[in-house]
């Protein structure tokens, strides 16, 4: 329990910390706003009905990918201002508990700005579900934590080499590939509704296992990457 | 086959010279490696003296 | 530390040099199976023949990234206890991830030329391609970042790191694409499980001739990153003892 509070703390304060400028929330929101208007240019959402909906899946997901891959960078760079990362190497706490708590901060981050996405896209696409809707209650949290997990620790990662603005996506978006291609199908499976039902399960299924595997994996090597020189 | 057939190559459009330029390919990629290699053997050698 | 001076012995070059002739005498051999006496495949002619390089590169392509995550593994577990031994790790790590690149991008390449007279198109999103096309850009992305983190024993160790996240990533993106072909229509294209035997010889000589010279590239290029390693080293220690002797 223990751990739990450590957790805890840190979300707390990364959450306050995000509540007192909002930077990270807003520019998100505009950023994927400005994805989803670009790519409403780029085809014709209104004369082109079917495609919009078998297409709109995956430039949900593209939005939110490069917006939370924008944020996820200045995520860290917080706790390098006023050296406050080499204080928390020092601090008896485990690391994999200051990994958690700022991950779990950046999925309530990228989860508003889904909500508030969402809404726009079925104004701007005219999109609805003609599957099971529900489904995406389960969809979305999953694929974003997939993002946000392994995006927080490579963000960690790309701290202190050179170019880490390239480098966040260079390493996140291969490794993302099986979790971008689960989250995208299961929406577009959703939204266009013409699968059978059973279809979803399976990008689901595969999208936990992700999400298990690779927490795992963040939370082992987090202390290797913090402690790396 | 032959070696005649091997490097006829023909016209760039018909494809059944593709196993000229993938053989090709594969010692022009795997050679060139090595030099590379080769290349870098002897200017560590360099800078060691 | 006593650092062994430069093995000036000849056995390390004379089994090099021997492995390479052997490499290049099977290469020779397979080369001629696959060219001149292997008969044509019915269907598709002699363009068939490509595939006795494109099957060995694809194979190896696959053995590379264990090796580099084996040694990646290695390097974690050295790093605190003998830097010595950890640096041969990581110079290991890099060796088998250039060597990855390169047989993947042969095995795209090759498989890219055999697709278009056999499919008429150049690259079809199959499973098969598209997991290979992932496990380049896996290794591309982690040679790259080794390069923008440094090459001092921070950035071999965030280098590691982003190796076993790749070696974790393969079978999970394998499995995703195969069950994402699965669902939509593909090409059809031949099972290559069933190979007439008297395609064998052409087969087997050029998966033995290519495992030889990629193992043996794989040892030079090990060797010259270890070599880098020692120079550097003897470098470091030459400048503390010139600051030795300032200081005296």
């Amino acid at each position: 329990m223990n751990y739990l509070r450590q957790v805890t703390r840190h979300l707390l304060k990364d959450l306050q910390l995000e509540w007192r400028s909002r930077d990270a929330i807003n520019g998100m929101l505009f950023f994927s706003l400005l994805v989803v208007v670009v790519f409403s240019i780029a085809f014709d959402p209104t004369g082109n009905p079917t495609t919009t909906r078998q297409i709109s899946g995956g430039i949900l997901w593209i939005a939110l990918l490069f917006a939370s891959v924008t944020t996820l960078n200045q995520s860290w760079a917080r706790e390098v201002r006023n050296s406050v990362l080499d204080a928390q190497r020092m601090v008896p706490a485990p690391p994999s508990a200051l990994f958690l708590g700022k991950a779990l901060a950046n999925l309530a981050f990228v989860t508003v700005v889904e909500l508030v996405i969402a809404p726009l896209f079925v104004i701007f696409f005219n999109v609805h579900a003609l599957g099971n809707g529900w489904m995406l209650t389960a969809i979305m949290p999953l694929g974003t934590w997939a993002l946000v997990v392994n995006g927080t620790f490579f963000a960690a990662l790309g701290l202190r080499a050179k170019n880490r603005e390239l480098l966040l996506p260079l390493l996140l978006f291969p490794i993302s590939v099986p979790a971008i291609l689960s989250m995208v199908n299961a929406t577009t499976d959703v939204l266009t509704g013409d699968v059978d039902p059973i279809q979803p399960y399976f990008w689901i299924k595969l999208l936990a296992a992700y999400d298990i595997i690779f927490t795992t994996v963040c939370l082992l090597l987090f202390e290797t990457i913090l402690h790396a020189e | 086959m032959t070696w005649h057939k091997f490097f006829d190559l023909g016209p760039l459009s018909s494809h059944p010279h593709n196993l000229f330029y993938a053989y090709a390919a594969v010692w022009i990629l795997q050679g060139g490696y090595v030099a590379w290699i080769a290349k870098n053997w002897l200017a560590t050698s360099k800078a060691r003296r | 530390m006593q650092l062994e001076t430069p093995s000036r012995s000849v056995v390390p070059r004379v089994a090099a040099a021997a492995w390479f002739a052997v490499a290049l005498v099977v290469l020779a051999i397979g080369f001629r199976q696959a060219i001149f006496l292997v008969p044509t495949e019915a269907t598709m002619g002699n363009v068939q023949r490509i595939f006795y390089y494109h099957l060995p590169h694809a194979i190896l392509g696959m053995v590379f990234p264990y090796v580099n995550c084996a040694a990646s593994l290695a390097f974690l577990y050295w790093r605190r206890r003998d830097p010595w031994k950890a640096l041969g790790a990581d110079a290991l790590a890099v060796a088998s991830a250039e060597v990855t690149v390169i047989f993947v991008t042969i095995g795209l390449l090759t498989g890219s030329l055999w697709a278009k007279p056999a499919w008429g198109i150049w690259w079809a999103w199959d499973a098969r391609t598209t997991t290979y096309l992932i496990l380049w850009m896996l290794y591309v992305s982690y040679l790259i970042a080794r390069k923008f983190s440094g090459g001092n024993d921070e950035g071999h160790t965030l280098a590691a790191v982003i190796s076993v996240f790749a070696a974790i990533d393969v079978p999970i993106s394998f499995m995703a694409i195969r069950w994402w072909r699965t669902q939509h229509p593909a090409p059809v294209f031949g099972g290559d499980g069933s190979l007439d035997a008297s395609f064998y010889p052409a087969v087997w000589w050029n998966i033995a001739g290519w495992a030889l010279w990629g193992f043996l590239v794989l040892g030079l290029r090990y060797s010259l990153e270890r070599r880098r390693q020692r120079i550097q080293e003897e470098a470091a220690l030459e400048a503390i003892e010139a600051s030795l002797e300032i200081t005296q």
